[in-house]
């Protein structure tokens, strides 16, 4: 038999057969994310390949640089930003068979798995040991810890424990050259030069497939409660937020959403929300009972100082249900049920914390300029390594994508939206990954800083084989 | 045809819109074939595309969809009941030309030339149904209704119910032919064929004019949820399970058990758990032998994952389904377990074959098989 000369064949004999389609119904299941995106224009790919082994991994690199064949890197395709979309067509690599959760080490408080696990089966593994790991986006049953790792993301518990990036201690990724790389350890230091780690975390995969991740876990905090909120504006719900951290609290949860978004994400369980309410924030504690019984005291004499109002419990119960899904609880999830008549996109733009308000003005404004009042998905805020202060205003936004004009609107109302955060002193976030979404106003952010990392890029990456096109990349 | 799977269109949107794949990981059509195409998410998307006009249907895309053994773990992430969407997409394949994969579609050929889908020789079932003292009885309570399933493969699961019945003293007739109910083909999308089951079985108890008790899931469910919409009657005949009427007649003090010292665990078929909610009845049953300690697996109740069987899987996919029955078993082995029990014919055959295919110790029964030997 003389050896195969496609590239089809050559992926098939690598892989097995079972693990390549070029079949359509294959292939469009993965030409479109949680954004937008994939729906404006077609992005579905040529090939869909599922390795089973690193080794698999490397030889589908050194294919596609051989045939210049672009490879986009696909977890399991909840990202927000249009990230995995093969932009040029090729290959999408499917990272799911990649499972394996390799070791559980309560000792050190470390777990090493393999990219393509859940979150929820490393949550699952790691409560199996007594200890806890704690990046849980909504997601958490279906995405896997490397899209994670390469599109960051919120979490429930982020207040306390930061982002999915500070989870990391140690990536096992395989660059765009297909040379295999070991970054840092299981002590939580081992950063013996420059921390080349970050390089790879929140690239989405630009720079290298991450293959393995050493991930630190925490003592299983012995109780949990929660109390939510509501204020009359954003900026007296930060205010709040401000005197909860100044106060010496360090909540696991700190959620704010305002009406819009609360009704959405009772869809399911039909809980009725305050007509009154504008902006309500969900603050979760975790440890002993009496710390958690003294923090949810404190937490709530801080908001009342500025005229909180309690909710009732029913919403507080039903908003951290909707919030909290994981193996357990996936039956309260809103995905579906919210998102049947539109399609949202998220404004991903960080502003400085005193500028949350009249951001959201701005884009409230904007939306009704643009006809979008009667359907509304409102603003949320989440704390994220600040402990109890937010960081990043949201803004989601209902699209009727049937209507082609409706999808031309969003990049209108994205764009000037982008640029007034960017006037205002702040940035394009990489909080909900960049991807297409974000990356026309990566250039001009970066400045100076983006020819040095387009020359990373071609070290790392020198047939531009990742996620080309992805970024800002060419 | 495509008509028919136009009033999905919304879900399918919905499901295009948020991609969130939470329906993923515990379907057992992805769990072995692992593409992302052949979970609730991924037949979905081809859903979408469908009704877009941009995919054809074709053999390769009737491939996936009847990859499903319609669990319906993922309508329980999901909200929308994603496997009625599948069980039509099914439908309308199975009345297009596109050339069906052989296994399901073999359900349909033998269930319309034999009258079952195992292709058996219904004399056998006849002579077997005549020799029960209790068929020509005019004026019992009950008509049991037993499934292929129970008369072709499982007969002890009828002698089983039988004794329960008798012991128990409940009056109950048979009947003394073996009319499938219809389940099977219609779960490989022949609709056709499967209201012809419904209407000559639903002649034939309607005749008896007694509640039906069926001790076969997949008999119960289509009498109580599909037999409604093929009829197009509201309620064409009442229906009770035999784990329902157990749990009556243990309640009742109908019944009395032995003692059996042993740690047990069931497995909630998905035909009387997630789809008709029949999960307390069986655990009581459990629970009120004397000695029997109830251990629950990870996944239970509206949770618990498929055996395997069901949606024509195992007869279309036989090693796939019985490597998920394998994954349930290992589960219920990781409760400590030496009893796994479940109250379905299909579950406890391929349960079976999946402990079978591991070497596993754990002894498979149904709930009748271990009531019927407490008596």
């Amino acid at each position: 038999m003389s050896a195969p000369t496609s590239l089809y064949q050559q992926l098939r004999a690598i892989i097995g057969p079972e693990y390549v389609t070029e079949e359509l119904c294959d292939r469009l299941v993965y030409s479109k994310d949680y954004s937008i995106e994939g729906i404006a224009d077609d992005y579905t790919p040529d090939f869909v390949v599922k390795p089973g082994s690193v080794d698999e991994i490397e030889r589908i690199i050194a294919l596609a640089n051989e045939f210049k064949m672009p490879l986009y890197t696909w977890g399991a395709g909840t990202s927000m930003s249009g990230n995995p979309l093969a932009v040029h067509r090729g290959i999408v690599l499917d990272t799911k068979r990649l499972n394996q959760v390799l070791e559980v080490d309560p000792d050190n408080l470390t777990i090493t798995v393999q990219a393509g696990a859940t979150m929820a089966e490393v949550q699952a593994a790691a409560m199996k040991h007594g200890v806890f790991f704690t990046h849980q986006p909504e997601s958490c049953l279906s995405s896997t810890i490397g899209g994670a790792l390469s599109c960051m993301g919120i979490s429930i518990f982020g207040a306390k424990y930061g982002y999915a990036y500070d989870q990391v201690v140690g990536v096992e990724v395989v660059l765009g050259t297909g040379k295999r790389v070991r970054i840092g350890g299981k002590s939580y230091l081992s950063v013996p030069s420059h921390n080349l780690m970050n390089l790879f975390l929140g690239a989405e995969g630009t720079l290298g497939i991450i293959t393995e991740a050493i991930l630190k876990v925490y003592p299983l905090p012995a109780t949990r409660d929660r109390v939510s909120y509501a204020f009359s504006d954003i900026t007296t719900a930060m205010e709040a937020c401000k005197r909860v951290h100044g106060a010496g609290c360090w909540p696991e949860t700190v959620y704010a959403f305002d009406r819009r978004s609360l009704v959405q994400y009772m869809e399911r369980s039909k809980t009725p929300i305050p007509e009154e309410l504008s902006m309500a924030v969900l603050f979760g504690c975790s440890g002993d009972h009496d710390l958690v019984e003294k923090m949810l005291e404190v937490i709530s004499r801080s908001c009342e100082q500025v005229n909180g109002v309690r909710m009732s419990e029913e919403v507080t119960e039903s908003w951290g249900d909707s919030v909290n899904i994981n193996r357990e609880t996936f039956d309260k999830s809103n995905f579906a049920l919210s998102h049947t008549d539109y399609e949202p996109d998220l404004i991903d733009a960080c502003v400085p914390l005193s500028k949350f308000q009249e951001y959201s003005d701005f884009c409230d404004e904007l939306k009704k300029e643009f006809g979008w009042v009667d359907i509304d998905f409102g603003a949320f805020i989440v704390a994220g390594p600040r402990g109890p202060i937010p960081f990043c205003i949201y803004f989601s936004v209902p699209i009727d994508t049937r209507i082609p004009r409706e999808i031309e609107k969003w990049f209108e109302f994205k764009e000037k939206m982008y640029q007034r955060a960017i006037a205002m002193g702040g940035s394009v976030s990489n909080a909900n990954g960049v991807g297409l979404r974000s990356a026309p106003w990566v250039r001009e952010q970066l400045g100076d800083a983006w020819e040095l990392l387009t020359d990373i890029k071609s070290l790392v990456d020198p047939n531009n084989i990742l996620n080309r096109g992805q970024r800002g990349f060419d | 045809m495509i008509e028919r799977l136009e009033k999905y269109d919304e879900w399918a949107r919905a499901c295009m819109h948020v991609r969130c794949g939470l329906c993923r990981e515990n379907c057992p059509a992805y769990s072995q074939l692992r593409l992302d195409s052949y979970s609730a998410k991924g037949k979905m998307t081809m859903l979408f595309y469908w009704l877009k006009g941009r995919l054809e249907p074709d053999a390769v895309l009737a491939e996936r969809v009847f990859a499903c053994t319609s669990c319906g773990l993922c309508d329980v992430a999901c909200g929308y009941e994603q496997s009625a969407a599948i069980q039509e997409m099914k439908g309308v394949l199975f009345d297009s030309a596109i050339s069906l994969p052989e296994g399901y579609k073999q359900i349909s050929d033998r269930t319309r030339e034999s009258g079952n889908p195992y292709a058996e020789d219904r004399e056998k079932a006849r002579t077997f149904l005549e020799s029960i003292p209790e068929r020509n009885a005019e004026t019992a309570d009950y008509t049991l209704f037993l499934g292929c399933t129970e008369l072709y493969r499982e007969q002890e699961q009828v002698t089983d119910v039988l004794r329960i019945l008798r012991d128990a003293d409940v009056s109950f007739s048979v009947i003394s032919e073996n009319i499938c109910c219809g389940s099977p083909a219609y779960r490989v999308g022949d609709q056709k064929q499967a209201q012809e089951q419904a209407l000559s079985v639903a002649k034939m108890l309607k005749e008896k004019e007694q509640k039906v008790l069926a001790s076969c899931a997949g008999c119960y469910r289509m009498f109580s949820h599909y037999y409604p919409l093929l009829l197009e009657e509201e309620n064409p005949f009442p229906v009770i399970h035999s784990v329902q009427l157990i749990d009556q007649l243990i309640s009742d003090g109908s019944l009395d058990l032995q003692p059996l010292d042993a740690k047990v665990t069931y497995h909630d078929p998905c035909h009387l758990g997630r789809h008709a909610g029949v999960y307390d009845e069986p655990r009581r049953v459990l629970s009120a032998i004397p000695g029997v300690e109830l251990v629950e697996m990870e996944w239970n109740r509206k949770f618990s994952k498929c055996c395997g069987a069901g949606g024509g899987f195992r007869s279309g996919r036989p090693d796939d389904a019985i490597a998920v029955a394998a994954h349930r078993v290992k589960e219920a082995e990781s409760t400590g377990a030496s009893i796994l029990v479940t109250a379905c014919p299909f579950c406890l055959r391929n349960l079976s074959d999946g402990a079978k295919s591991i070497g596993s110790d754990i002894e498979v029964r149904t709930i009748e098989s271990l009531i019927a030997d407490q008596l």
